[in-house]
């Protein structure tokens, strides 16, 4: 509890007691009227301070005021009525104050926790100056500089990894609890928290430019851009409390003129207008939405805004782009066929063929044969556009290609890439190669389904037989091969049409101008991709497929609460006023009315930060 | 030039106000309150000075909420 909570109590507790006290000295007059007016001024004073310096800025009619005009309307009826009863306007203030009091410290909880863990921002960077470490500002340290890393620090800038071996807690970013573990040459991303062993990492980037600083912008900017709900609130309390104060005028004046007992309906009004303060309403929508944002960063997902929270729920139509997002984007060597060689000696042979070509198709190769390289074992590279490559490995002509480079192959059919091999002019075998599915893209897309996504349409550049095979193989209800980028957009356009709401998902790499065409983009594998977070509207840190099902589940939750608050907090108010005006309830049910539905409200918009 | 000051703001809803309020002080090109991290983003016009609008700012804010604060 802060100092100011615990000011508070003190006050609640104190002039609760006082007005037990008070009540049991038989008091009559001028002292009663003074003791209590004092007990008053205490719980209230700055309600009555705040309503008048909300006058005096031209800000009528906010919940102090509400709260101000009811009860010194109460006492000012006690005092006429010469009933002595001035314990009701206390009561008000003290509920009121009460249930502020709760809100305040319930919110400032919750917000803390979200707070603690999306607190990545890195304080200082361990440069080394004349043999020893100093700790300067992450901003101030120029690309290329060594930086050193001690387990439990935070990596301040990108970089790549020079020496030392260790594991990075990477659950900020991405909300994966798994360490990730990292070595020599591997890059080191900004906002992870090094366990293990002392890094050095040479930077990539400066700090602004780093991971870390990107998102940091993104999750601290992200309330700037308000859904309907939030709009609608704001617009909603600007007309409402003028609304009920002139209901509560008209309460107080027009049945007097027919019926005559003008205090009974004055005491009406006054009540009417304790029920109506909007705070359960005003302080639990934008909660909510905060709340929703905040639990789903938790999760390694970045929504960009309240609005694309708003629209992400409401999404029944998923289109996928294949390379990256249900595939792992890294060739694979998968199989090795009608080889007349050993196979690992097939691609022994092939991976030094190909040691000196930069094509995904070569570093698959490379990677499949395991071992370092012996580039003083291959002479006379020559690449031969849109077929191959031509070279002596150990001195023997090799051929690596297409079947235009080895004609007499047999002819491999299916969905792979086929790489064909001839060696000193005799056929040797063929590598087959694809693209790996990544391992829960199967799950993901059966969890979108269950959760009543109505189609899930895969997007691809590439042929249409892969494309047939991928979408049978996860399960996807259909798809669109052979795209060019530009395709893409009009695919989507063309899915825009339907009544719901299409969401894009893709790699962010080349399909940016589609994120943005979508209703709602949704960049994955984000980390380390500055285009994908700039570009999308939802940013799944991790590339884990099954992230977009959450993010649906997370925002579908949100919004459910928000309604249940609109919902709960206008039919409870209504009923409440509505017995007020027939005069079923007094002002001790008015109060308790507005500051319970305040605190359940509140109680139940927290729930939105859980998000299993 | 975009600052993100440390801020203290209580109530959810006074939070979206102050934002409006911020965003209309002069020198303040946009606004942006974040009620969870309690942190605010001002874009501030280009040869603002930023203690003064720093100054209008908190005074703009507490006018909706008496208890706003920025941490410098």
């Amino acid at each position: 509890m802060k100092r100011k909570h615990k000011i508070m109590l003190a006050r609640i507790i104190a002039s609760a007691a006082a007005t037990l006290v008070l009540n049991l000295i038989p008091l009559e007059g001028i002292p009663r009227l003074a003791l209590f007016s004092a007990v008053y001024l205490a719980i209230g004073y700055d309600i009555l301070f705040d309503a008048l310096r909300g006058i005096l800025n031209r800000r009528f009619l906010d919940e102090n005021f509400l709260m101000a005009v009811a009860t010194v309307g109460a006492f000012s009826l006690a005092i006429y009525s010469k009933s002595g009863d001035y314990n009701e306007a206390i009561a008000v203030m003290l509920f009121y104050q009460t249930g502020e009091l709760f809100q305040s410290i319930a919110v400032g909880k919750s917000r803390r926790s979200i707070a603690a863990l999306m607190d990545i921002r890195p304080d200082y960077a361990n440069i080394e100056d004349a043999g020893e470490l100093i700790k300067v500002d992450p901003s101030e340290v120029a690309i290329g500089t060594p930086i050193t890393v001690r387990p439990g620090e935070k990596i301040p800038l990108d970089g790549i990894v020079i020496s030392g071996n260790s594991s990075l807690d990477t659950s900020a970013l991405t909300g994966e609890s798994l360490p990730r573990s990292i070595g020599i040459g591997e890059e080191a991303i900004s906002g992870c928290v090094n366990l293990s062993g002392v890094l050095r990492i040479r930077t990539t980037k400066e700090f602004g430019e780093s991971t870390v600083s990107k998102i940091l912008e993104l999750v601290e900017n992200a309330s700037s851009r308000k859904s309907r709900s939030e709009k609608f609130i704001s617009k909603f309390a600007r007309v409402y409390t003028p609304a009920v104060c002139a209901s509560a005028l008209a309460l107080a004046v027009i049945p007097p003129l027919i019926f005559g007992e003008w205090l009974l309906w004055l005491y009406r009004a006054l009540t009417f207008l304790v029920i109506s303060c909007p705070c359960a309403l005003v302080i639990s929508i934008p909660l909510s939405f905060f709340a929703g944002i905040g639990g789903a960063s938790r999760e390694g997902i970045l929504i960009k805004g309240s609005n694309y929270l708003e629209t992400l729920a409401s999404v029944d139509c998923v289109a996928l782009d294949k390379t990256g997002t249900l595939t792992r984007g890294v060739f694979e060597v998968t199989d090795v066929i009608e080889n007349r060689i050993d196979r690992e000696k097939l691609i022994e042979i092939a991976a030094h063929a190909e040691c000196a070509s930069s094509h995904p198709i070569a570093k698959s190769l490379i990677s499949a044969y395991g071992r370092d390289i012996d580039r003083s074992r291959v002479k006379d590279i020559e690449e031969l556009g849109g077929m191959g490559i031509v070279c002596e490995v150990d001195g023997v002509r090799v051929s690596v290609g297409n079947r235009k480079l080895i004609k007499d192959a047999p002819e491999y059919v299916g969905t792979r890439t086929a790489v064909y091999t001839s060696i000193d002019g005799e056929f040797a075998g063929i590598i087959l190669i694809s693209d790996i599915i990544k391992d829960n893209s199967r799950d993901a897309i059966a969890s979108l389904k269950r959760i009543g996504v109505k189609r899930c349409i895969m997007l691809t550049g590439d042929s249409d037989a892969i494309a047939r095979e991928v979408c049978r193989e996860l399960g996807l209800d259909e798809y669109r091969a052979s795209l060019l980028p530009a395709d893409k957009i009009s695919e989507v356009e063309a899915l825009l049409s339907d009544k719901g709401k299409i969401a894009f998902v893709g790699d962010g790499i080349n399909d940016a101008p589609v994120l943005a065409r979508a209703d709602i983009g949704i960049a994955m594998g984000a980390m380390g991709s500055d285009a994908a977070i700039e570009a999308a509207d939802v940013v799944l840190m991790n590339d884990d497929p099954s992230g977009i099902a959450k993010a649906i589940g997370i925002s579908r939750k949100c919004i459910r609460i928000v309604k249940q608050n609109i919902v709960f907090s206008l039919a409870v108010k209504f009923g409440c006023l509505a017995l007020v005006a027939f005069g079923f309830a007094n002002m001790w049910l008015g109060i308790f009315a507005d500051v319970g539905v305040m605190v359940l409200a509140v109680l139940n918009a927290i729930r939105a930060l859980k998000t299993d | 030039m975009r600052k993100i000051y440390k801020i203290e703001v209580d109530c959810a809803h006074c939070a979206m106000l102050c934002e409006r309020e911020a965003a209309k002080v002069e020198g303040v090109g946009s606004a942006a309150i974040n009620f969870m991290t309690q942190k605010m983003t001002l874009e501030l016009e280009d040869g603002a000075d930023e203690k003064k609008v720093l100054k209008a700012v908190i005074k703009a804010c507490r006018r909706i909420e008496r208890g706003f604060d920025i941490e410098l």
